[in-house]
């Protein structure tokens, strides 16, 4: 009798990707406990309700499923693709849904280097990351135009790419 | 500003899934031939995902971890082919990210705003387990379906643009994923689907709503199914599907 395969913390997500392309299940649960989290707290932090953050990442893990190719490692890491789905399914879902914006909390990012920025830059990005706001609505909501938007998000991502020496 | 500046705005508001519509079709024909805003659009995704792993104030619950596992075992893996033959379209990390989705994301979409609305995922199942559990199923039920490879899907909406419902067609079988249609009197009414081509709705087949809210239910086919670029919902009286509707309820098109 076949043993299933053992997994451990050195296991790349390169090599879990490809047992997932082989019809691994055991490498999908292992994906999962590696960026799972982050992802629900991302969905989470994004939708304010719990009910919407798990099936955003069930979601998202399902596609991968389905479909492991999807991710293409020459555009980098499997984190950021798992977390730029799981952004861009749960701000679909929150456009959908207005009353979602209603009560959730005022956008505002959590990370150390994002109070860095300067506030116009840092509101931008958060109203739109966090927010899930398009240009046109960030450019209401704080009173400027998108094209101005536009250039804040930009010197906002290069201030951090730069902090984190990408 | 040079055009490409303008490129590069572009890149870092579809890594933040912020653009406008007219901007978000622009880029997407400039991006796949332009290698400079392919790393800026990786660039900006990293960094955004640094942004995202500093959030720790939330965890999943423990059971998301098996439920995700179960409904793997229910969905089997595209093959290469079944993959090549999706629609390419908008890319998180790249061009190929979640091609064709935007049509499933509105249609799981609905199934959980009814799930959040009947249920209230936050209130009273919580301390519910048991109906919360049957709840997670017939909702995990209605996800599978829709997430089947080479499903077509058609969200039907109702006159006020309501989504009551989506009918997943693979295999010459279809199933309607119900939302908010009503129960029906399974002695004496019946739902039947229809497939719109031309003036005249053809009946496919019947189906029975037995329960409020997210529930799968498959439709006893009558006729083929499979060319119908949309699709609508009746209510009629009786057993038998009528020749024509006595009054549509809802109605949708194949992929949006």
């Amino acid at each position: 009798m076949s043993q299933p395969p053992a997994y451990h913390s050195e296991v790349s997500d390169l090599d879990l990707t490809r047992r997932l392309a082989a019809g691994d299940r055991g490498a999908l649960g292992v994906l999962y406990d590696r960026y799972g989290p982050a992802c629900y707290a991302l969905s989470r932090q994004i939708t304010a309700d719990d009910g919407f953050a798990e099936a955003v990442v069930q979601d998202v893990f399902l596609t991968l499923w389905r479909d492991p190719r999807q991710f293409d490692p020459r555009h980098g890491g499997l984190s950021g693709w798992l977390l730029s789905a799981t952004h861009h399914s749960s701000v679909e879902l929150l456009r959908r849904e207005d009353a979602l914006r209603q009560r959730r909390p005022e956008a505002a990012g959590p990370d150390a280097a994002m109070h860095e920025l300067p506030e116009t830059e840092r509101s931008a990005i958060a109203l739109a990351y966090f927010g899930g706001y398009t240009q046109r609505e960030v450019a209401a909501l704080t009173g400027t135009t998108v094209e101005m938007v536009k250039a804040r998000m930009l010197a906002g991502l290069r201030r951090l790419q730069k902090k984190s020496g990408s | 500003m040079s055009e490409h500046t303008d490129y590069e705005e572009l890149a870092v508001g579809w890594a933040l899934h912020s653009l406008e519509p007219d901007d978000e079709e622009r880029f997407a024909e400039h991006l796949p031939g332009c290698g400079q805003c392919r790393r800026s659009v990786d660039e900006a995704t990293a960094a955004l995902g640094r942004l995202a792993q500093g959030i720790v104030d939330a965890k999943p619950p423990v059971e998301l971890r098996a439920r995700l596992l179960s409904a793997a075992a229910e969905i089997p893996q595209e093959t290469e082919r079944e993959a090549e033959q999706r629609q390419p379209g908008r890319s998180a990390g790249g061009e190929s990210w979640l091609p064709g989705r935007r049509w499933l994301v509105v249609a799981v979409a609905a199934i959980v705003a009814v799930a959040v609305g009947m249920a209230g995922w936050n209130g009273v199942l919580r301390h519910d387990r048991s109906r919360q559990a049957a709840l997670a199923d017939r909702y995990q039920q209605a996800v599978t379906q829709l997430t089947r490879p080479g499903a077509r899907l058609a969200t039907l909406q109702d006159s006020d643009g309501n989504a009551v419902a989506t009918v997943a067609a693979r295999n010459g079988k279809a199933s309607v994923v119900t939302l908010t249609l009503p129960t029906n009197d399974r002695q004496r009414t019946t739902y039947v689907l229809w497939g719109l081509k031309s003036a005249k709705p053809t009946p496919l087949g019947t189906f029975d709503v037995l329960r409020d809210g997210v529930d799968v239910r498959s439709v006893k086919l009558a006729a083929a199914l499979d060319h119908y670029p949309e699709f609508a919902v009746s209510r009629e009286t009786g057993r038998a599907a009528p020749r024509k509707p006595s009054t549509v309820l809802a109605s949708g098109s194949v992929g949006t």
